[in-house]
């Protein structure tokens, strides 16, 4: 299109009962400007170098591109997820603090657990489809997406663990800070991350749920329970809260983040390659 | 990088368009310069999504009336009739100021500030009608006014000449 018949339209567009617009467009389409040459738009350039606003080092650290993914992914995780993983993590605490747990586990090392196993699997939920319309049309790929929130979610309940592991310390003489952070933090790395995992292998983020809850719901009532047949005892998982064990349960969660990370990306590739 | 890449997409509309606001190519130049100046130092106060366009001219529109509202700086084509042509910095600017484009550049040089603000808003650098009236601060109504306004006039000055 020529600029006459560009103006033409546009006066037309304003102009509507203007008969001829035909002879303005071509007066106002008639009166160039000079251009820059592109030396001159460098040199203009380097001018205005000097007065680029100095960005401060918070403002580089806000820029770094895993905190802006992190800032990104915030807005697109359920809110359900934060608020229910901090009202169960309330109930722990209160109810830590109302009874007398003796030498077992506490009733907030028994939910910390189940807060971030439940909100990790509800990550991969296939019936979010506006999100994964979202990651279609994304550059960033799956993998560092679903990564991206499993930190947001874990480390909002590691926050809100370690948080009411400090109340408790501070509120009940006979609760030590460390002893009750070790005991309900490698059960939780090691069940959300299992829930990861059965969520992404079934495909339905209830089933890595149910099934993770159930491995702990297990153990914790079976612990609490007088046990004589060897098959429950096997089926109580002593490991998980074996303080001896701590180290390979955490191992153990790491492999089954990065296996479930994987099959994660060779989906993607598959759903890509069909396209 | 970003810097390059901004100024190497708007410098030669708004170099063209403080031109026609001014007359004058090195007044021009040097107001271009001010306007990505005032851009870079009040970045901070533009919140994206919001175009960028309309608040990049609202800061070269607002310069250039600083200037022209001055009586010597006025603008007037008629003052480059009389200069002389080895005054003028290069031959196209005498070519951009023959014929036709001489009766348009009259013609919008003598409509009232706001009709011709409008008038090279809308048809030289193409911004629609509720950019003008955001950067302006009045309604699109008033938009449509002065630039209905203007081009009568404009109509007026071209078909007198033709």
């Amino acid at each position: 299109m020529t600029d006459e018949e560009r103006l033409k339209r546009l006066l037309q567009d304003d102009w509507p009962d203007e008969e001829d617009t035909g002879i303005t467009a071509r007066q106002l389409a008639a009166w160039r400007v000079p251009q820059p040459t592109a030396a001159e738009t460098t040199q203009l350039v380097e001018r205005l170098q000097t007065e680029l606003p100095r960005r401060s080092l918070w403002d580089r650290i806000g820029e770094w591109w895993p905190l802006l993914l992190l800032r990104a992914q915030i807005r697109i995780v359920r809110r359900e997820i934060w608020a229910a993983s901090a009202l169960v993590m309330v109930l722990g605490v209160i109810t830590t603090l109302g009874t007398e747990f003796g030498s077992g586990l506490t009733p907030l090392a028994i939910l910390a657990p189940v807060a971030a196993a439940a909100g990790v699997a509800l990550l991969y939920d296939g019936d979010l489809a506006l999100v994964f319309e979202l990651e279609d049309a994304t550059p960033a790929s799956l993998r560092r997406l679903l990564l991206a929130r499993l930190t947001l979610i874990f480390g909002f309940n590691l926050g809100l663990s370690l948080a009411g592991s400090m109340i408790l310390a501070v509120l009940k003489a006979d609760i030590l800070l460390w002893p009750l952070v070790l005991s309900w933090f490698a059960p939780m790395v090691f069940l959300s991350a299992l829930a990861f995992w059965l969520s992404v292998v079934s495909g339905d983020s209830v089933a890595g749920m149910v099934f993770s809850l159930l491995f702990w719901g297990g153990h914790v009532v079976l612990r609490t329970t007088p046990i004589s047949s060897p098959l429950l005892h096997a089926l109580s998982l002593p490991g998980l809260g074996d303080v001896n064990a701590r180290p390979m349960l955490v191992g153990a969660a790491v492999l089954l983040l990065a296996v479930g990370l994987w099959m994660v990306g060779r989906m993607e590739r598959r759903i890509g390659d069909a396209g | 990088m970003a810097l390059a890449r901004l100024v190497e997409r708007h410098h030669s509309l708004l170099l063209g368009f403080l031109y026609r606001m001014t007359g004058d190519r090195a007044l021009a130049e040097d107001l271009v310069q001010e306007t990505f100046v005032r851009v870079l130092r009040g970045i901070r106060q533009y919140d994206y999504p919001r175009p960028f366009k309309p608040w990049l001219y609202s800061i070269a529109t607002h310069l250039a009336r600083d200037h022209y509202k001055r009586a010597e700086m006025r603008y007037t084509v008629l003052m480059l009739e009389d200069a002389a042509e080895e005054e003028m910095d290069a031959p196209e600017e005498r070519l951009l100021l023959d014929g036709a484009a001489r009766q348009v550049a009259v013609a919008i040089t003598q409509l009232p500030d706001h009709q011709r603000e409008a008038v090279v808003l809308r048809y030289y650098q193409e911004l629609s009608l509720a950019e003008i009236a955001e950067m302006m601060q009045v309604p699109v109504g008033t938009v449509k006014s002065r630039l209905s306004l203007g081009l009568k006039r404009l109509r007026e000055v071209v078909v007198e000449q033709e």
